[in-house]
This record gives C-alpha cells, sequence and structure tokens, in this order.
C-alpha cells in the first residue's frame, strides 16, 4: 500500500481525535460544576445563582455540540480509515462503545435538552435533576470509551482466533474491570475536572481583573476552587498509579518515555534534561544536560529503590540475566502457523 | 447456532441495529427535513421559530447514529469495516456537512448581522437537505450491492457510489425527510408562517409520491433480487402493502389537519420501508455485485456470540430507559414554539 495514504490516514485521524480531546474533557468537569452551582441555586433560591449557573451552562453547550461532532467522526473514522482494525478487534472493542451509547450517551444527549431549553417548562427540582443526569452520562460515556482504549493499552478478556484473523471476546468483566481501565478512567475524569475547574477560574479572574460582572467571578471562584483542589489531590494519586500500571504492561512504552536506554537497578529519574537532537548508531539521542533525581524512577515505579527499569535496549534485544525476551522472539510467539 | 426465543444472535443484534437506523430515521429526518425548508421561509422571525422548532433536540436525535454506528461496529465489524473503506467518499462528506450543521445551527444566534445570519442559513439548509440526500445514495448502494471481492475487500472506484439509482434513491429519501419535516414544523407553528408550511407540505407530498413511483419501478425493472423474497413468500407482501396504505394515508390525515396522527404515519412509513428492505435483504447485508458468494452477510460479519450477548443483555435493560426518558422530553417541548430568552 502506498505509505502517503497510511501517513495522510493517520494525520485526519490525530486532526480528529485532537479537535475531540480539545472540548470533551472540559465537558466532563463543567457539567459538574454547574450541577453544584444548580443545587446551590435551588437550596438558596438566590436568583444571582441561576445567572452563574446559565453563564457556564452556555460555554458547556458550545463544547457539547462540537464534542458529538467530532465524537461521530471519530468514530466512523474507525472504519473508513482504519477498516482492518475494526476488523481485527471490532468483537471486543465495538461492545464498549456500543454499551457506551446505550447506557451513557442517550442519557446525556437527552436531557441537555431539558437543561437548556427547559427553564421555563419544568419544575426547578427537575431542571436540577437533568442537570445532574447530563453530568452523570458524560462521565459515565467516558467510563466505556476508557475501556475502550484502555483495552488496546492492555488487551486482557480475549483469544485471538487464526481462522477468522480476528480477536474474540472471552470475558467481558475482564475487560470491564481491567486495572488499566479503571485506572485510565479515574485519572481522566479527575484530570477533566482539574482542567474544568482551571478554566473556570482563568475565565473568572479576568473578569476580575477587568471589573466585570466581579459578583459572579468572585463566586465561580469559589465553586471552581474547591472542586479544582480536592481532585488535583485524586489526580496525583491517579496519574502515579497510571505510570505504574505503564512500567508493568507496557514497558517499552515507559522506557521510552523516560529515554532510559540501558535498563538499570536503582535507575534515576531525570527531573530535567535537554535532548541533543542526534541519534547515534542505535538510533538512541542522549541528553545534552541532565538533572536527575537518584534511585527515583525504581522507587515510582515499583516502589522500590533497588528494582531494575528495563531500557528500550533490553525490551528489543532481550536480557537473559533479567528474563526479558527479544521483540523478535515475541513477534515470532505470536505467529503462530495459521491454518489453511 | 446459539439461539434466544428461536432467532439465533447475529440475527437478534441485526433487529437491534435495525430498530436504532429506523429511530434515527424518524428522529433525525424530521430535523434534517425541518432545516433542508429553512431557505424557504423569507422573515427571520420565521427561520428562528422554525430553528427552534428543532432547538431542543437536534443533538438528541443525532445521537441515533452515533449509537447506531457503535451498534453496528460492535455487532458486525467486517460489515463495517467493508462497508465504510467502499463508502468513504459519501461518508466524508457527510460528516463534513454534519460539522457544517451543527455549527450553523450554533453559531447564527450568536451575531445580529443579516450577512452573518444569511451565511449561516445557507449553510444550514444546504448541509441538511445534503444528509438527507447522502443518507438515501449510501442506502441505494446498498441496495443494488457494491463491488465486493473476495476476502470482503472493495474493488470498485471512488466514483462508483454515485450513480442514477442511488440518485433517485437520495432524492425519495430527503423528499420523505422533507414531508416529515413539514409536519412536525406545522406541529409547531402557527399564524402565517403555518399557513405557508401547510403549502409546502402539499407540494412536499405530490414531489414524494412521484420520486418515489419512479424508484419503485426501476428497483423493480433493474434490480430483480430485491424483490426475491417477495415473490416466494406472498405473506410477505403485506408489508409493501402497509408501507402504501401508510404513505396514503399521510395527505389524507394531512388534508384533515390532523398533523400529529399524519406525523405518526410519515414516522411508520419510513419504518416500514427500512423493515421492507431488511425483509429483501436478509440474510445478505452487502451484496457483492462481483460475486453472490462474495456477500456480507448477517452471519460471515457477525461479532462472537458472546460479545453479543453481553451487548443484548445491555440493551434489554438499556433499551426501555432510553424509551421512558426520550419520551418524557418530548412531552415537555409539545406545542407550539414560543421564542424566549433560550432560544437560539
Amino acid at each position: 500500500m502506498d505509505a502517503s495514504l497510511v501517513d495522510w490516514s493517520r494525520a485526519q485521524f490525530a486532526l480528529t481525535a485532537i479537535y475531540h480531546w480539545l472540548f470533551v474533557p472540559l465537558t466532563l468537569g463543567l457539567s459538574f460544576i454547574i450541577a453544584f452551582m444548580e443545587s446551590i441555586y435551588v437550596k438558596t433560591g438566590k436568583e444571582e445563582w441561576k445567572r452563574i449557573t446559565k453563564f457556564w451552562m452556555a460555554l458547556f453547550g458550545i463544547n457539547f455540540a462540537i464534542g458529538v461532532a467530532t465524537g461521530i467522526i471519530l468514530e466512523f473514522e474507525f472504519g473508513t480509515n482504519w477498516s482492518n482494525y475494526s476488523w481485527f478487534v471490532g468483537d471486543i472493542f465495538g461492545a464498549p462503545l456500543a454499551v457506551e451509547g446505550i447506557m451513557a450517551f442517550f442519557l446525556e444527549s437527552t436531557f441537555i435538552a431539558v437543561m437548556f431549553f427547559g427553564w421555563n417548562k419544568v419544575s426547578k427540582r427537575f431542571h436540577l435533576i437533568s442537570t445532574w443526569l447530563v453530568a452523570i452520562g458524560a462521565n459515565l460515556s467516558a467510563l466505556w470509551i476508557l475501556v475502550a482504549n484502555a483495552w488496546m493499552q492492555s488487551p486482557v478478556g480475549m483469544q485471538f482466533n487464526p481462522e477468522t484473523a480476528r480477536n474474540e471476546m472471552i470475558n467481558f468483566w475482564e475487560v470491564l474491570f481491567s486495572p488499566v481501565a479503571i485506572n485510565k478512567f479515574l485519572h481522566t475524569v479527575t484530570s477533566g475536572y482539574v482542567l474544568s475547574s482551571v478554566f473556570v477560574l482563568g475565565v473568572s479572574s479576568w473578569y476580575l481583573l477587568r471589573k466585570r460582572h466581579e459578583l459572579m467571578a468572585q463566586k465561580s471562584i469559589i465553586v471552581a476552587s474547591v472542586f479544582g483542589l480536592i481532585m488535583s489531590l485524586f489526580l496525583v494519586l491517579t496519574g502515579d498509579g497510571s505510570a505504574r500500571l505503564m512500567a508493568r504492561h507496557q514497558p517499552m512504552k515507559f522506557a521510552a518515555m523516560e529515554n532510559l536506554y540501558e535498563g538499570q537497578t536503582n535507575a534515576p529519574l531525570v527531573a530535567f534534561g535537554i535532548l541533543s537532537g542526534e541519534k547515534n548508531e542505535h538510533q538512541k539521542e542522549d541528553f545534552l544536560m541532565k538533572i536527575e533525581i537518584p534511585d527515583f524512577l525504581s522507587y515510582m515505579a515499583f516502589l522500590d529503590a533497588n528494582a531494575y527499569v528495563p531500557g528500550i535496549k533490553d525490551l528489543i534485544h532481550g536480557n537473559q540475566e533479567r528474563n526479558i525476551i527479544s521483540a523478535e522472539e515475541k513477534i515470532s510467539r505470536v505467529n503462530r502457523p495459521s491454518k489453511p | 447456532m446459539e439461539t434466544f426465543l428461536g432467532i439465533d444472535y447475529p440475527t437478534l443484534w441485526f433487529l437491534v441495529v435495525g430498530a436504532l437506523f429506523s429511530g434515527y430515521a424518524i428522529l433525525d429526518g424530521f430535523d434534517l427535513g425541518a432545516g433542508a425548508w429553512h431557505l424557504f421561509f423569507r422573515k427571520e422571525e420565521s427561520r428562528r421559530i422554525a430553528l427552534n422548532a428543532i432547538g431542543p433536540v437536534w443533538d438528541g436525535n443525532e445521537v441515533w447514529l452515533v449509537i447506531g454506528g457503535g451498534a453496528l461496529f460492535a455487532g458486525f465489524p467486517i460489515l463495517y469495516a467493508a462497508m465504510f473503506s467502499a463508502m468513504y467518499i459519501p461518508f466524508m462528506l457527510f460528516l463534513a456537512f454534519l460539522i457544517f450543521r451543527a455549527v450553523s445551527i450554533e453559531f447564527r444566534s450568536k451575531e445580529p448581522m443579516p450577512w452573518w445570519r444569511m451565511l449561516w442559513d445557507i449553510c444550514y439548509c444546504i448541509s441538511s437537505a445534503m444528509l438527507g440526500f447522502l443518507l438515501g445514495v449510501v442506502l441505494g448502494n446498498i441496495l443494488q450491492g457494491i463491488a465486493i471481492g473476495p476476502d470482503f475487500e472493495y474493488k470498485g472506484s471512488w466514483l462508483q457510489f454515485i450513480n442514477p439509482y442511488a440518485v433517485m434513491v437520495g432524492l425519495t429519501t430527503l423528499s420523505l425527510f422533507m414531508v416529515h419535516g413539514a409536519i412536525y414544523l406545522a406541529m409547531k407553528t402557527e399564524g402565517r408562517l403555518f399557513i405557508k408550511i401547510t403549502l409546502l407540505l402539499k407540494r412536499a407530498i405530490l414531489f414524494f409520491v412521484v420520486v418515489f413511483v419512479i424508484t419503485t419501478i426501476l428497483t423493480l425493472l433493474f434490480i430483480p433480487h430485491l424483490s426475491d423474497h417477495l415473490l416466494s413468500n406472498p405473506l410477505l407482501l403485506v408489508i409493501p402493502l402497509l408501507a402504501f396504505l401508510s404513505i396514503a394515508n399521510i395527505p389524507r390525515l394531512v388534508s384533515k389537519q390532523k398533523y400529529r396522527y399524519a406525523f405518526f404515519f410519515s414516522a411508520l412509513t419510513m419504518s416500514l420501508l427500512l423493515i421492507l428492505v431488511a425483509v429483501e435483504l436478509y440474510p445478505v447485508l452487502l451484496l457483492s455485485t462481483i460475486n453472490p458468494a462474495y456477500s456480507i452477510t448477517v452471519h460471515n460479519s457477525a461479532s462472537s456470540v458472546k460479545s453479543l450477548k453481553i451487548m443484548l443483555l445491555f440493551v434489554l435493560i438499556g433499551a426501555p430507559m432510553v424509551g421512558i426518558y426520550t419520551l418524557f422530553v418530548y412531552r415537555t417541548f409539545r406545542g407550539k414554539v414560543k421564542l424566549d430568552e433560550t432560544s437560539y
């Protein structure tokens, strides 16, 4: 196949994914922030909270609409651009996508109508319930999509069927409750919460500086900073867990992320570094300069300062001493003779 | 093969996907149809009312497509891979119009300048009409079959999707959507706009009947495989008969000004026509024009039974909930459109 065709397909998919992910994370947290604000309005009955809620709701709306539009495109591109991929994994990858639609996305998109256009048509309490359902729906959507994504990172609950050249599902619950999926979900939503808090804080601060809508800005800052502060603590925890899972499930990704070429015990963490920009004969790019924290990478990855962190070289060429098999051997193990 | 209620799992999932796509056609059908009428309305206020008639629901209606697509992907990954790859150009055009339409609706009301609103009005109207038309074009290609080789790979050229028959099915779909959309707008409007819509509606029904009859004749003459099942099993003739009765009922109810019933029958027409398509094709999903043996069927493209079972479980739990709250939200927004501060 023409290599440039693949590159164009990748570029198109990447562009869609980037656009999708510019808007969607904001809706994850903004929906909860709006729900908190409206809860305060219903509790206190103060009109200013209604105004504040509506203001952030408008910003949520734009993000949601573009999120849906780009989401449809992403989904279609699995078929149009990566049809062999769809063939290969559809049995497992498709299931969480379909379940997402039925269990979460419908909920979110139906109640969004009440949330935006129902102010004068339904009771205050019912409107509040709708807003909460939108927030819950948005976050449940994220759960199912991230289950699908986590399965791509760490394929579990499946078996390759050489007769059909497809991966087939063996255990759905294993796919759903895989540790990578749970961590990915928690890390992504908490990132979304922190992002939304910072977004609200940023816009509000700008209003304060400009001395416009000051009351609204102050009140929004209170809600967003409390929410953001609490969630940033969870974010640290889930982020740490995420990297530790990666060190175990995807050692190559981990090694590449840390630019760790030679595996070592007591591996240091490069806290700051500048790459030379040139590759040596092993395709390795050296640091021009770096500041290291001794033992820290080993500790962060395996909670043990003496642990061995495999490097890129070990993973490609194998390391008998450490019982790491080479990439070549791994591939030959996967390529079982297929039936005629 | 394992069955449930006497029906095998791939067929059950075929019914789920069919139900989702007819749900999509009925729901997004009326808002796409309403959008295709947009430029027929001259006054700014009329356009705002027409836009706000679909305002609260268009986004939710579009979600049916996401879910239909997801269900197709999960249940028939091989069909998804082959069809989307073969229909690359119409799907990409479809997606582009989908974006333009969403952006038009969101942007139009953000600025008051006449040129700004005119720009988005044109964009909105054309993209709504093209979406309906392209859906029909894809359906037309599915009806006549496409050039699928062995291994389910597309062997045709990239422009093959556009052919006279597909264009006729496209026009039929668009005109049915416009009838459906006009009935919806008639339910939602009053005064002079309402009178204008009822006049347009009558012309649209006439136009639809003409294209529908031509398409039907073309189908019977040139695509004989689409009437095989009906001829071999005369009991199935009930479906086209019901579809014709349902279509005939629309102008009758419109002239009696019973728009809610007319809306029900235009929705019913869409489901019946889709059921007719499903009955004619089953168990084939995508016929190969190269060799019928290469066709993609419900059984050779389905996911594993395990996967289908899990998803059916979720559908059994989820579908009644979806039905209840969708009806509930539509009830909330019933009645004529009144512009207020939450409007577009």
